[in-house]
Formats: structure tokens, sequence, C-alpha cells
């Protein structure tokens, strides 16, 4: 094929300029590009500026009777004719660079030029001393025009163009006169510097957009200019002053990024070297040193002190992962993008060194784009936030005495019991079923007869049948009272409460029991039995088999379960004497990072608690003490439930954590620091249990408090009893109205509530904690 | 790569590898079949004479289904290598893209790609079995099934199912463990997993489909005679899923 071309490439000249220009559109943005641009500017290939002297000053200006408002930057480099004339090239990437070839940090080529075309309404300029020479152009002209964007010698060519023998103080004096200041106003170090090098280049604009009535927001605007990914060599490598209306900030020290305290403990960097080889989510190989032709990268992890998320002003715009290739930044993401909903995670920062990220720069540099390296250097870094974050929350974990448990259990029972006066549908003296006949009051129904109680136990049941043998796998725990349920009666039959049960093994060496809690030991069988304590009464032996693992299969491989539903997944245990049995109970665990993703019991029901992916497996010890999973796991999906989960019948319970066993599991439902202090997932709703969560921040602060303050407790856990039961009158409002009964606006609402209390109350609660001990608000 | 080493059927099976681009699910006709075939050999698929020219499409029907007199029980479709669709369009069956794999080299690692996709395609038969209710109930209590509807419903016949059909359904899962071991022989490891690591099928989970199939074969082998009376057996099948599971 052969082409003949007649012309050059044409552009529409205004539609360019708007294309090159849009990706401005903050004045932190601006900023940090015009320091970058400073920064750039001090290095050996331009203007070689001594590390000492590497300085320069935000100037900042409210409008006012006789002038604009005004934002400029004020730097020691001195911009010659040189530098003016490649500043007025629009699109020049090598306007910082001068094809020096030094391995630097690149500028646009319009960063500065689209911030000074686009934010501001008046004139801007970048204003050059230097060899007591000036040179001065800018962009002057109405809004989003061609004329504005076309750059021009101010105020002419004759004054604006290689003007000599100017002196340098003098134009510093005029250039600062509209900012109200004088160069003895400026701080000492930059004043020195000047007076040494008779160089400076101002970049300024005027009527800067967006600004209310002409103010400028410095408390808002510096900290955001100071967090911006392309500012970060800058703060690094240079002083900079910022002075506003007249005064210089940060009481005259120059500005700084606020210091992030790290976890205690976890204090790091944590510093990882990127392999020279990862793979990418289609599972290819990826080369991180472009076949070995580059250096290595790595990873830095720090830890914060605080929930960063939470502290939305100053921690959240941080809460990052910034990418850099050599000393380009790149942009960065989100941690929750990365790592989301890993608990810990909201405590860790980072940055990716990385050569060969080069080629994923994208245009404004907010974040690098998307591409298998980036894919693969992403995996990677979320594997590490999840380890780190994995210590971090176990840190975070609230060791909890347990005598002091057994005491609020009881207090909580109580508590339990009286609550239910108050609960709705069915009045006083109710059962707490739900009525049928929507929301309305109804007329008070008659107690249920109280069951009948014994009082002397003569013999224990269980719901086992005697001819079935309980199959454990060697180094399995199982809590005997969830699986083998066993009930008290007197000798007419009735239950009798309250009565302290012990389970015994006829053989510590197969199997031992401890507080309740089988553990398969050794292989063999044995027999285990329940006794009342300080009586005779025993119930029936139950025949226990321990199984060495070989292997374990799993099927199905792949499940879908409805948000609120249950599925089952079969076990099928061959043991080291090629025997095969599917009733062996085994621990089970699944990878997702939430793991409330899922509720798995010993018998293998998976109870779908939140929508989100995990693959299970399940398993046991082998021959040799050696832990055997089973080797292909079960994938898993959770998926939203088109139908509302009904909550069960009876009065919701109001049950601890830490302490009271989970119905679905039978084991003792663990807290989470970051989740609700009252807390309900879609899986206890239809079992009608709310839990106090002993390990948020609140239940955690007054738990420690009981000791030594018990009605701090009191009423704390008061307070938590009124919530539920205000909480169980407002969902019963929300979802009782027959016909026009719309469920989802209490989840939507509820939701709402507990983002919140989980977002707010650990912020919150670190400086309430000092206030309800000495009565003083922390500044 | 030289296919000159590889007899007719070997070398069909390479065509349709390419023509079907390693996926099951893929269709291609006989003539997309015999013109690949053919450009690869044109000695081999060639018409007598004008072998550079043109390619024999009577070569083609000797191979691939039983109206070849001489090959007709041997043919690719017969064998289960080929899945004839309709009229002369074709698919690769797993057991097919297995063999396939294996010959593009010949007792060296093959085409990365290709293998994945055996991998993938075989982990889907054998994860159709293992989450079968007559499996998983299977495991739970090897008595069940008792009644050949259950098993009739595992193989997907029933009562009035033509013998062909009994004989293909039967015949089609002790393909796919024999493709399966082989694939895990060849490799020399005892599971195979895909691209990230995550492991797809393992040896026991074959050892334990084979025992399955095995007893659902021996203790319906009454209804299965008289469903299919000159079907192939379930002895010999058996006899060659021992030798692959060697």
């Amino acid at each position: 094929m052969t082409i003949e071309r007649v012309g050059k490439i044409f552009f529409d000249d205004l539609g360019t300029l708007m294309a090159s220009t849009r990706w401005i559109s903050t004045h932190d943005e601006g900023i940090a590009e015009w320091l970058k641009n400073a920064r750039r500017a001090y290095q050996v290939d331009r203007s070689n500026v001594q590390e000492q002297d590497k300085i320069c000053i935000l100037l900042l200006k409210d409008s006012e009777a006789h002038g604009h408002a005004r934002i400029g930057l004020l730097d020691v480099g001195g911009a010659t004719l040189e530098d003016i004339e490649r500043w007025s090239k629009w699109n020049d990437p090598q306007a910082s660079s001068r094809g020096s070839g030094l391995l630097e940090e690149e500028t646009q080529g319009n960063g500065g030029k689209a911030y000074m075309f686009s934010l501001f309404t008046g004139p801007s300029r970048i204003l050059g001393i230097a060899d007591r020479t000036r040179n001065c152009q800018g962009f002057d002209g109405p809004a989003q025009t061609l004329d504005r964007g076309t750059p021009g010698f101010m105020p002419s060519v004759a004054e604006g163009r290689e003007v000599h023998d100017v002196d340098c103080k003098s134009e510093l004096q005029r250039a600062l006169a509209p900012y109200g200041l004088e160069f003895d106003d400026l701080p000492g170090d930059f004043r020195k510097v000047v007076e040494r090098r008779q160089r400076f280049t101002l970049v300024e604009g005027e009527k800067p957009v967006d600004s209310y009535r002409g103010r400028i927001d410095a408390q808002t605007l510096i900290p955001k200019v100071l967090r911006h990914d392309q500012t970060m060599l800058a703060v690094q490598q240079t002083k900079i002053y910022a002075i506003h209306n007249g005064v210089t900030l940060n009481v005259g020290k120059p500005l700084e990024l606020e210091a992030i305290h790290p976890y205690p403990g976890l204090e790091g960097p944590f510093i990882y070297e990127i392999p020279e080889e990862l793979v990418d989510e289609d599972g290819v190989a990826q080369s991180t040193t472009q076949g070995g032709t580059k250096a290595r990268g790595r990873l830095i992890l720090w830890s914060s002190e605080h929930n960063m998320p939470a502290r939305h002003k100053v921690l959240r715009p941080r809460w990052k992962l910034s990418y850099s290739a050599g000393p380009q930044m790149l942009g960065s993401k989100s941690i929750s993008e990365l790592a989301p909903g890993t608990p810990g995670a909201e405590f860790i920062y980072g940055q990716v060194e990385l050569e060969t990220l080069a080629a994923y720069a994208t245009h404004g540099r907010v974040r690098p784009k998307d591409g298998p390296l980036v894919q693969a250097v992403n995996r990677f870094t979320t594997e590490q936030i999840r380890q780190l974050a994995k210590q971090i929350n176990d840190r975070r974990r609230h060791e909890q005495d347990s005598d002091e448990l057994d005491d609020i259990h009881k207090e909580n029972k109580i508590l339990d019991e009286f609550k239910n006066k108050f609960m709705p549908s069915e009045g006083l003296g109710g059962n707490g079923n739900r009525g049928s006949d929507g929301a309305g009051p109804r007329p008070d129904s008659p107690p249920p007869p109280p069951p009948p109680l014994g009082t002397i136990p003569s013999s224990i049941e269980l719901q086992w049948s005697d001819d079935k043998v309980l199959r454990v796998g060697s180094g399995v725990s199982i809590r005997l009272s969830t699986i083998l349920q066993a009930r008290i009666r007197d000798d007419t039959g009735r239950p009798v409460t309250a009565v302290n049960l012990e389970w015994a093994t006829d053989n510590e060496q197969v199997a031992r029991v401890d507080n309740g809690i089988l553990k398969g030991r050794h292989r063999g069988s044995c027999n285990i039995h329940a006794r009342v304590v300080g009586t005779s009464i025993r119930s029936t032996p139950v025949s226990v088999e321990v199984w060495i693992i070989d292997h374990v299969l799993l099927t199905p491989r792949s499940l879908d379960i409805l948000l609120g539903t249950k599925e089952t997944i079969t076990a099928e245990v061959t043991n080291d004497q090629g025997q095969r049995a599917t009733d062996v109970l085994l621990e089970w665990a699944h990878d997702a990072d939430d793991q409330l993703i899922l509720r798995i019991n010993p018998f293998g029901a998976v109870f779908g608690n939140r929508t989100g992916r995990t693959s299970i497996t399940a398993g046991a010890r082998g021959v040799g003490d050696e832990p055997v999973w089973a080797r292909v796991r079960v994938d898993i999906e959770v998926r939203p439930n088109p139908e509302a989960p009904k909550r069960g019948s009876g009065f919701p319970k109001l049950l601890l954590t830490d302490r009271d066993l989970d119905p679905l599991t039978g084991e003792v439902r663990s807290g989470s620091p970051d989740q609700a202090t009252l807390w309900q997932e879609v899986l206890d709703q239809k079992n009608n249990i709310w839990w106090l969560n002993l390990q948020s921040e609140d239940a955690a602060f007054a738990f420690e408090k009981k000791p030594n303050d018990v009605k701090f407790w009191r009423m704390f856990h008061a307070q938590q009893v009124v919530e539920m039961v205000v909480q169980v009158h407002m969902q019963q409002e929300f979802t009782s109205k027959g016909d026009d009964e719309k469920p989802d606006l209490w989840l939507i609402h509820k939701q709402a509530l507990e983002r919140n209390q989980i977002g707010l109350k650990q912020g919150m609660w670190e400086e309430l904690k000092q206030y309800v001990d000495t009565g003083r608000l922390l500044e | 790569m030289s296919t000159h080493r590889l007899g007719l059927k070997e070398k069909l099976l390479l065509a349709a590898l390419e023509c079907s681009k390693g996926e099951t699910d893929k269709s291609f006709t006989g003539e997309d079949l015999l013109v690949e075939a053919w450009k690869q050999d044109p000695q081999a698929w060639g018409l007598r004479g004008y072998e550079l020219q043109h390619p024999d499409l009577e070569k083609l029907r000797k191979e691939i289904d039983s109206r070849g007199k001489s090959t007709g029980s041997q043919s690719l479709v017969n064998n289960g290598f080929l899945a004839k669709q309709e009229g002369r369009i074709y698919r690769l069956t797993s057991k097919g893209l297995a063999a396939a794999a294996r010959l593009r080299q010949p007792g060296k690692s093959v085409d990365k790609t290709v293998q994945m996709k055996v991998g993938r395609e075989l982990h889907g038969k054998i994860k159709t079995t293992l989450e079968s209710p007559i499996f998983r109930s299977w495991i739970k209590n090897p008595d069940q099934p008792k009644l050949f509807r259950d098993a009739g419903y595992f193989w997907g016949i029933g009562p009035g199912s033509p013998a062909g059909t009994v004989r293909k359904r039967v015949s089609e899962v002790d393909d796919v463990l024999q493709a399966a071991y082989q694939f895990l022989n060849d490799r020399g490891v005892s599971e195979i997993a895909d691209a990230r690591g995550k492991v797809l099928f393992d040896r026991n989970d074959l050892d334990r489909c084979s025992q399955f199939h095995r007893t659902l074969k021996e203790r319906f082998a009454k209804e299965l005679a008289i469903l299919d009376p000159e079907g192939l057996g379930s002895v010999k099948d058996n006899r060659q899923l021992e030798i692959s599971r060697a």
C-alpha cells in the first residue's frame, strides 16, 4: 500500500488545548505540578542548586479592596529565556529535561501551564530573574479560549524578554508587593540564598477559580498539596514555606507531612523485595525486571497507630499504595482497592518502587494504568498487606479476664430476661413470637405456662443414638455439648437446668476431654460419658473413634449459597488403614480475608453470612502428626438473597461474644474490633440473636474498667440493652407493614447506621476514653 | 512440527486439535478437518497423483467414522476421540483432546496452553462425576444406588435408550478417567493445578471415580447387557483403566 501525504498533521487548536488541560481540576493538583517543576529545575542539568539551597515559598493572598486573590510559587532557580521559551510550548515532554539524559522525575510538559490556564481567571505568568536579566511570559484573556492558551511576553516583548541590568532584589520586591510582602518578610534562609544566587523564579496566577469570595482556604489546601503523590519528592528534597496574607504558616517553619505514628509493636517499615517473576491474574508469569535488564523493585509497607480510613481529614487521604518507577511517581491506589474487607488493612499504607512500571504511567499520573505487570505487582502487594494486617488484627484483640467474663455473662442473662418485658409484638408477658396481624397493637395474650422444671437430677439423655460411633480426626477438637446435646432430667422426666456436667474418657491416649472439649489424639477407640458433677449420675457411654487421616475428598467442588441459607459439603475421609467414612468430624477452614462470609459447623454445613467468594478445605492430623487438608478445595460464592431473611421466633436474645456459643457452629463466637457493638449478622437475625461485641472499642474499654468501677460497666451494659430493644422495635416497625412492607428500608438503614458506628466509634473512643477517665476532652 | 512419523489417525487428531483450538465445545466440519490435515501433510491426505493440489475426502472418511469398511470399529468416532454431532459436523471429545495434546510433542512436555486446556477439560468432566448426587450418595453409603434408575440417571440413559447411546455414555466416563490417568502419568504428577496453582483434581479423585464407576457397571451389568447386547463389555474397559492407573 502506498500513501502520498500533502500536508502536516492537523489538530483543532482549542480542542487540543482543552484536552491537554482538563486533567487539572483542583488547586492542590496544580500546585503539586508547580512544586514538581521547581524541584526538577533545581537539578544539576538545570539551575544546579546546592542541596542546602533547595527552598521555595508558596504564596497565598486573599482578595481585598486593592487587589485580587492570587497564588504563587517562588523559588531560587532563576528562569532564563531558554526556560521561558520552553515553558511556552504546550505538550513538550522534554521541557524539564532538555534532553540532558539525566534519570529524573519527568514532568508532563503542560502540568504547571495547564493549571495556570485552567484554574485562574486573571493573568498568570512565569517571571524569571537570572544573571541580572528579566524574562516574563504568561497567559491572559477570557477563560477557556485560545487567546488565553496562547502565551505571550508580559507586559510586552520590550519589557518581558531579555531585559538586562535589572536588580534581583528590587524585582523580587516588586513581585512581592501584590502579596502585601516585602523582601524582609521572607524566611531568612530564603533571603540568604537569593542574595547569594541573585536569581529567582515566580509562577503565579490571579483570581483563582473556586475560591469563595476570593478567600483561599489555606488550612485545607496545604495538607492536600503535601499529601499529593506528585509532591512526594519535592517535599522530601525541598524546604517549602507557605505564606498566607503575609503570615508564614507552620509557625515560620518549613511545611512537612504530618508524621504517622506506627502501630505499637509493629513499627516497621516492612520492606519486601519484589521477586523477579510474579504471576498476573491470568496465571501468566510477568518479569519485574524486564528479563534482568532493570533493577529489582521493592515494596515498603508502613503501619499506622490509628485506623486510617476512620480519620477522614488527616489519615484517610494517605491510606493508599503509591507507585514509583525510579524518580517517576505514577500515582496511587487505595488500600481498600487492593485488600478489600481485610481486617487490619485499615492500619497499613505503602509504596511500590519498581522501575519496570514506568511503562504504566498515565496522563496526570493519578494512578498507574492497568496491565499484566501492575496486576501481578498488586497480587504480590495484596498478599503482603494481608499478612501484615493479620498481625495487626491479632494484636488488636483485647485479652479478657475469664472470671470477669463469667461475671458479666451472669448479668447478661438477667438483663436479657429483663428486656423481654419491653419487646414489641406480644407485649408484656408475651413469648416474643411475631404476630401475623401487622404491627398494630394487640391485646396482651396470656403468658404461656412455664415449662415444668425438675430440681433433682436423675438421668442424662444424649441426643446421640447408642449404636452410632463418634468419629473424630486426630488433632480435631469438638465441643461435646454441641455434638451430643446432653439433657438432664429428674425421675419424672422433667428437665433440670443449671446443672454442671463433666465429661470423661476411658482412654486419654486416644481422646482427651478438657472443659467439655474433646480432642482426638491417637488412632484408636474409646468411650466417653457425661456425669453430673458431685453425683454418680452418668450418661450411657458413647463410642469414639479417632482417625489418622490419609486424605480427604470434598464434594461438591463448587457451591453457590444464597445469603442466609445453608448448603452441605460432604467430606469423605480415608484413614491411614484405607477405611473410608463421611461422618468423621474435621477442622474446617476457608481462605477469605473476611472470615464472616461463612459459618461452617463440624458436620460440613455451610451457612452464607455475607456476600463474597472464598474456598473451603477440611482436614485433621495424618501420619506423623502432619496436618492433612483436602487438596482440592470447594469454591463458594455467597450471593445476595432476593428474599429478605426472616427473623426466628421468640424473643431476641442478647449474647456475649468471646463467651457464648454460636448456635450455627457450636463454637464460641469471637468478637471483632471491626464490627458494631451490638452486632447482628444475617444468620444471627434468622436465629434471632444479637451479640454484645466485647472486642469493639467502647465495650472493650468498659470491660477494662469493670474491676475497679463496676457501675461504669453496668451503665454501659444497660445502655446496650436499651439500644438493642430500640433497634428491635425499629426493625419490627419497618418490616411488619403487611402489603406495604419494605424490609429493605430497614436493612439499608441498619447498614448505614452500622457503617457510621464502626467508622466513627474507633476514632471517637480513642479520645473519649480519656474524657471518661479524667473528665477532660483532648485538644 | 513434523507429523511424518505418526499414523493417519494421529495426524487427524492433530488436525482436529487445530480446528477446535483445543476446545471440546467447538465444532468443525469434515471438510475443515480434511483441509487442515492436508495442509499439515499433503502427501498423506492428498488425492493420489494430485497430492499437492487436492485433498482426498475418501481418505478422511475411512479414518473418521464407521463408513470405512476396514477400519470402521477402530475409527476416531467409534473410539471416542471425536464426537459426531450431525451430518459431517464433529467435535473433539475430552479423550480426543487429551490424546491430541500428547501427540503434539511425543515424550516431552507439550504446549503449555493446550495442556492447560486439557487439564481444565478433564477437570470439568471429573467434577461432573464427583458432584453427581448418585456419587455423593454412594460415598455416604456404598450400598447405594440400589436401583438401575439411579445409575441410569448418572449415565444419562434409560430403559428405552438405543444400544449405541448406552455404549457411548458408559464408555465416555471411562474414556475421561483413562485420559486423566494418562495425563497425570505423562507429567509424572499426582495432581493437576491451574495456572494460579489451584488444584483442580488429583489421583485420589480419579481412584474414587473409577471405583464408583466400576461398582455401577458391575452392579448393573445385567441391565446394561439387556440394553446393549453387543456392548464392548465392562470387563475389557476395566482392564484398560487398570493399565492406565499403573
